[in-house]
């Protein structure tokens, strides 16, 4: 297996604090791997500084063989990157469908081509619903297409910003703390869409995810992270097995939980 | 009959501004709080060019549009990324020094005296004669200006204008370069703002320093929000309430008070009850009026 | 020698500007209403001055008390009557900020259908003037440097010391509280527009009493001070009016070099200068700009 992601030694401080220090960790292709550590231990500011959203004090970040810490947030995601955030943070005004479709990057957006038109815009621009409409049926919110954004449960928003990450058909998705606020069922529901993803989409993912059960049942390869930096990598059973480690940095409640 | 067709090309040309003020402002979200400094930008480009440098009409009108534009650009580029007070702050000290610059730049502008003699535009042989002649030239500027805003607010532009004016962070993490974006859609309202100039500049043969200022700013503003974010006819049903409301005052006829006040006090007044009862205005959609 | 001249002169605009300022400052960093219509606070202010000194006859000292109740209270009511049903509605800033546009050109123009836009003045012939030498003071300028030398220290006293102070300058660290220090907040505002609008009181008494009035004389005065906030840097109070200052002291001293119709160009390019080298100001912390 190649590694699509590479992440070497990357550090951020804000002020004084180091958010991030020193942390390195590889994604596989066609894998689920999973960023795990306690809150506050620089997980979301990895993926900001993996997405483009932050420039990273020290390291390196190579995604399919492009060095890409320097790039900005959107050439990162025309490179076949996309992420969500820890919030839906979903369009409240604009319909569903739209939402999805903002994903689409196409021709027809640039001013020149929105007042000529022509062919290839306007198949561009079709192809794009399809796909958007495709996403919204695998999700299961198809039948909402054309409602308002802000009439969706959280539970759906989320799957919303998810069907929003995928529309791009990106290499990877950066998915953080996905299944926080879901019921029971829209719980299940996401697994299986990741397990869907990697096995029949072929996707890579890379997830923040608290709940260990999810973690130890889905993950390829785990990483956990403390204080900044990753501390332990490997498959499930291998950073189980770091049974003291674990212990000692997330406390009691979660080694209980992840057997 | 010829008062009514002046209020007739007043409407249209201050429909063209606000249309390009809500594709700043509704479509964007871009506070331009300086959107009539483009106008009057375009209007002393036209003048120049066609009094002082003898250049014909079309050719001024699109390098008015070109240099209202990249002026937008210049300015947008450092302007932009400050938040939203900021924002609206720069924008109007960039608009008090164009008024500023055009009253004392004598050489170029004449000063606070203005630029007369601007020619009407001809189309072959046939020159554009006042009254209808002006009004249909007028009309036609008008349509191919709402043809391209319809053309922008019915394609993808739309719904990626849309995500940078909700939400940057998620736009640029979609692929959306918004720092580009946000650049280009303030150059094309500086652009047609100054293609509205042109054309006012051809309808009054004339142009001078003080119709670009505050009080206009504070009109184009009042016109956009009376007719409603984010629609075309809002930019219709916004300059057409408020050019026509006030006529009503000449025939009631208030003794010896002096029209322009009432109407700038009606312009207030109803600026605050729209955002008390109907923010999103009189047949605007809700969305927009954001920072 | 006139360079001195225009420094005094532009220390004696620096101090009106600082009070209107000062005022402006208080208001947004306890609000974060762009609170355009300071100006017609301002003008109010002026027009109270007026009718209290010239159709009332009233005392000078006293008709620059009813100027000062009458400005605070007109800021009161532009928040009470404007501010605070769109406050009830959740209005986004960008409504706020038009309804004070509105209010503004409002209360210009019923100034301007009330009083017509003739400037009223309030006293004929020249003011005492001190010469020293080339240097010559007016009275305008000891009463300027007399009110913020008074008037500042006391406003310190009592954001730190009282109750309904140390309130204030909570909300303005926090605007997001509704209460504090266990005052509410909505009577909060109402203080800190009597405040506020106070002080722009102070200025407008000095500047009506010397130059006149008109229904447009609080806008120019309301953008420099605003401008003066950002130059300072927001949320320090000190800043707002080390900033006014600093711009009294440009444009006075601008007149050095260029004619007095560049000194708008001097003065918002200082602004522009600012908010794109220095969007924090002279003072301000960089107000963290977080993009995720
Ligand atoms: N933009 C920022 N500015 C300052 N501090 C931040 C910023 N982003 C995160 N932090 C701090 O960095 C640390 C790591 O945060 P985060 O990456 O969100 O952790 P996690 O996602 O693992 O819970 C926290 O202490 C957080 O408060
Ligand atoms: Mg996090």
């Amino acid at each position: 297996m190649t590694a699509v992601l590479d992440v070497k030694g990357i550090s951020k401080r804000f002020g004084g604090l180091a958010a991030v220090d020193n942390a390195s960790f590889t994604v596989e292709e066609h894998t689920i791997t999973s960023l795990i550590g306690p809150n506050g231990a620089g997980k979301t500011t990895a993926f900001n500084i993996v997405s483009g959203f932050l420039k990273p004090d020290f390291g390196k970040v190579t995604f399919a063989g492009q060095s890409i810490e320097h790039l900005e947030p959107h050439d990162i995601y025309r490179l076949g990157m996309a992420r969500t955030f820890q919030d839906p943070r979903v369009f409240q005004e604009m319909s569903v469908l739209d939402n999805v479709m903002v994903g689409v990057r196409q021709k027809g957006e640039t001013p020149f081509w929105a007042i000529v038109r022509g062919a290839e815009v306007n198949s561009q621009w079709k192809a794009a619903r399809e796909r958007a409409e495709k996403i919204l049926e695998s999700v299961g919110l198809l039948a909402r297409a054309n409602e308002a954004a802000s009439a969706l449960s959280f539970g759906e928003q989320r799957f919303l910003s998810i069907a929003r990450a995928l529309v791009g058909e990106p290499r990877i998705v950066l998915l953080d703390e996905p299944t926080v606020g879901l019921d029971r069922g829209t719980f299940g529901q996401l697994v299986e869409l990741m397990k869907n993803l990697v096995s029949k989409e072929r996707k890579t993912i890379l997830l923040i995810e608290h709940n260990m059960d999810v973690v130890m049942s889905i993950s390829d390869k785990v990483v956990l992270m403390m204080q900044g930096t990753t501390v332990a990598s490997g498959t499930p059973a291998e950073v189980r097995s770091h049974r003291s480690m674990v212990e000692a940095y997330l406390g009691k409640r979660h080694v209980a939980a992840s057997q | 009959m010829e008062y009514f067709q002046h209020l007739l090309i007043m409407v249209l040309i201050y429909a063209c501004l606000t249309v390009s003020l809500d594709l700043n402002i509704g479509h964007a979200g871009i506070l331009s709080f300086g959107h009539a400094s483009f106008y009057g930008i375009g209007a002393y480009t036209t003048a120049i060019l066609t009094v002082y440098a003898g250049l014909d009409w079309f050719s001024a009108m699109v390098l008015a549009f070109a240099t209202g534009a990249i002026i937008a650009a210049l300015i947008g580029l450092p302007t932009l990324r400050l938040g939203g007070d900021y924002f609206i702050l720069a924008l109007f000290g960039f608009s008090l020094i164009v008024t500023s610059l055009i009253i004392n730049m004598e050489w170029l502008t004449n000063g606070p005296f203005g630029i007369r003699g601007v020619p009407r535009p001809s189309i072959g042989p046939y020159q554009v004669q006042s009254g209808y002649g002006m009004l249909g030239f007028i009309a036609i500027m008008t349509a191919f200006i709402f043809f391209v805003h319809w053309r922008f607010a019915s394609s993808p532009m739309k719904a990626a204008l849309h995500a940078v004016r909700d939400d940057e962070s998620v736009a640029m993490s979609l692929g959306i370069n918004v720092v580009r974006t946000k650049i280009t859609v303030f150059a094309l309202g500086g652009g047609f703002a100054a293609l509205c100039g042109a054309m006012g500049a051809f309808y009054f043969r004339f142009v001078s320093a003080d119709s670009y200022g505050l009080q206009t700013i504070i009109l184009l503003w009042a016109m956009l929000f009376v007719g409603g974010n984010c629609s075309l006819l809002g930019a219709f049903v916004g300059p057409a309430v408020l050019m026509l409301f006030p006529e009503m005052f000449r025939f009631i006829g208030g003794q010896g008070w002096d029209i322009g006040h009432i109407q700038e006090a009606l312009y207030g007044l109803l600026l605050i009850l729209l955002m008390m009862f109907r923010p999103q205005g009189l047949v605007g959609n809700k969305v927009g009026l954001r920072t | 020698m006139l360079l001195l001249q225009l420094f005094i002169d532009g220390m004696a605009s620096g101090a009106l500007y600082a009070l209107t300022a000062v005022g402006f400052a208080i208001i947004y960093n306890g609000t974060r209403i762009l609170h355009m219509a300071h100006g017609a606070v301002f003008t109010a202010g002026g027009y109270a001055l007026y009718i209290a000194v010239k159709l009332l006859n009233l005392p000078i000292a006293v008709a620059v008390v009813v100027a000062l109740a009458s400005a605070a209270a007109f800021g009161v009511l532009i928040d009470l009557l404007v501010y605070r049903p769109l406050r009830a509605r959740k209005s986004s800033e960008a409504a706020l900020f038009i309804g004070s546009i509105g209010a503004l050109t409002l209360c210009q123009a019923v100034f301007a259908l009330i009083f017509t836009t003739d400037t009223l003045y309030l006293r004929q012939g020249p003011l005492p003037i001190y010469d020293f030498g080339e240097i010559s003071i007016t009275i305008m300028h000891i009463i300027a440097a007399g009110i913020v030398i008074v008037v500042f220290p006391i406003l310190h006293l009592f954001l730190t010391l009282t109750k309904y102070g140390r309130a204030i300058r909570a909300l303005a660290d926090n605007p997001k509280l509704s209460v504090v220090r266990g005052v509410n907040v909505e009577r909060l505002y109402m203080l800190i527009f009597a405040i506020g609008s106070l002080l722009a009181g102070f200025a407008v008494s000095l500047i009506a009493y010397d130059l006149g009035v008109r229904p447009e004389m609080g806008f120019p005065v309301m953008f420099v001070s605003l401008v003066a906030v950002i130059v300072g840097g927001v949320g320090y109070l000190p800043g707002a009016a080390a900033g006014a200052f600093l711009l009294g002291l440009l444009q006075n001293l601008s007149l050095w070099q260029l004619s007095g119709r560049w000194q708008d160009v001097v003065v918002f390019g200082a602004l522009l200068i600012f908010l794109i080298f220095r969007p924090a100001g002279l003072f301000g912390h960089m107000l963290s700009t977080r993009r995720v």
